[in-house]
């Protein structure tokens, strides 16, 4: 297990950090929580940079985002009032222990695992950012993120969630499997205006090899009312549109049926805060 | 690499290998309540509590404990601390080879610390990465729930 690891750093700030990365060669990484590094027996690392004394442990909200530092458990945000809904929920299914969560960050979720963390797919589906120091600073949509190969040399530092309107409710539903992550995880987050939906956004993993935003789907919602022939129609475009993969964890007959079934789940669980919320207004 | 460690409410120092995980460098001091299981985070057979979180020790470097606080299945008083809990789990028939209990009984701890009264969810979820092999993961959450409701308001 890390048989070749000889050096071990501990920056006090993203500028030391970002030197370090910077002066050596492809032998060196990142760690912070250190979980996948220790379980895929990497023997090829020679230096570590931890970056867990950047200060990077936060959760902050203002009045128009919740900001998360790279280096937050991701069992603070189970537990975070602030967090809340979506994005706790997408933190504990992204690691069914509790001893795990209490070590994997977001920054990890994000760079160490693979794509399949329903969190990945929650912060698709709340159209995050994440922003990156080295060099010049710079933030990037979630879906341009998901799709670059590498940091080019920078940090990931932080990833900003914009904040909801009132008349915004999100939903998740996983099909859970015996492994790490849920099989198929479906996120949603709907905004109504006068019982119409007026803005839809919705991102699946586990059916291709990355996370999806379900375009096609958001499209035909946009401008409808959410009822039961829409929910059905827009779950049958999630089918139709999107051909998943087929593996030994399940074959794409099933995990189409399935990406229909949490679909549906996601838009009528929106359906019902949104009628909740009316009935306990009035 | 040099590190300092508090292990049980006292200090050590340590010169060590940067490679060496948490749980080698705990059973090399004699704290053999840390069990190696998988060696991969899924058997939770080598939880300690870290600085108050429930932790894997063997998916962690001992270099990123350097100047935390490790508390281990030996600083549980079993007489005092669980006094209700080893009547409890043999009268539900869940200790077969007792492997898993340190484990179990620091995530439970850190439950019990973060939640002094846990719901049946609470109690699942904290037990989700702990493995029992004899006896599935049924019996002891039954008989942890039973021995927090005896317990009740003790924490």
């Amino acid at each position: 297990m890390l048989s070749n690891l000889k050096a071990y750093f501990r920056p006090k700030s993203i500028p030391e950090a970002l030197a370090l990365l910077e002066k050596n060669s492809g032998a060196i990484l990142v760690v912070a929580g250190g979980t996948k590094l220790l379980q895929i027996q990497n023997n090829i690392v020679q230096e570590l940079v931890d970056i867990t004394a950047l200060g990077l442990n936060y959760i902050r909200e203002s009045s128009s985002e919740i900001r998360l530092g790279a280096t937050t458990p991701l069992q603070y945000l189970v537990d975070s009032a602030t967090a809340g809904g979506m994005l706790a929920e997408a933190a504990r299914l992204s690691d069914r222990s509790t001893m795990i969560r209490n070590v994997s960050t977001v920054g990890g979720q994000l760079i160490s695992t693979t794509p399949l963390s329903p969190l990945y797919c929650a912060f698709l589906a709340l159209q995050a950012q994440v922003r990156i120091a080295g060099g010049s600073e710079f933030a990037l949509a979630m879906n341009i993120f998901l799709n670059k190969k590498g940091l080019e040399g920078g940090l990931l530092v932080e990833v900003i969630v914009p904040k909801t309107k009132p008349t915004t409710f999100s939903a998740i539903a996983p099909i859970q499997s015996n492994g790490q992550h849920p099989l198929i995880c479906a996120c949603t987050r709907i905004t109504f205006m006068n019982s119409t939906c007026s803005e839809a956004k919705l991102a699946i993993t586990g059916t291709q090899k990355v996370p999806q935003r379900l375009h096609a789907v958001e499209t035909f919602l946009e401008g409808k009312k959410l009822n039961e022939a829409n929910v059905a129609a827009a779950a049958d475009i999630a089918c139709e549109m999107y051909h998943p993969i087929s593996d030994a964890m399940a074959s794409e007959e099933y995990r189409n049926e399935v990406a229909r079934v949490v679909v549906k789940r996601t838009l009528r669980d929106c359906l019902e805060q949104f009628e909740d919320n009316l009935e306990s207004q009035t | 690499m040099k590190i300092s460690l508090t292990i049980n409410y006292k200090k050590h120092k340590f010169d060590l290998p940067v490679n060496r995980t948490l749980s080698e460098l705990l059973r090399s001091q004699g704290f053999w309540s840390v069990k190696q299981g998988c060696v991969a985070g899924d058997c939770g057979n080598c939880t300690v509590i870290l600085d108050g979180r429930a932790v894997n020790s063997c998916i962690m470097l001992a270099v990123q404990a350097d100047a935390m606080h490790v508390e281990t299945f030996e600083h549980i008083d079993m007489a005092t601390e669980f006094a209700p809990l080893k009547e409890v789990l043999m009268d539900f028939g869940d200790i077969d080879c007792g492997y898993c209990m340190p484990g179990m009984m620091m995530a439970m701890k850190a439950l019990l610390v973060k939640i002094p009264d846990p719901t049946e969810e609470e109690i699942l979820d904290a037990l989700a990465g702990s493995v029992c092999r004899c006896t599935s993961s049924v019996k002891p959450v039954a008989a942890i729930s039973e021995a927090l409701r005896l317990m009740r308001g003790k924490w």
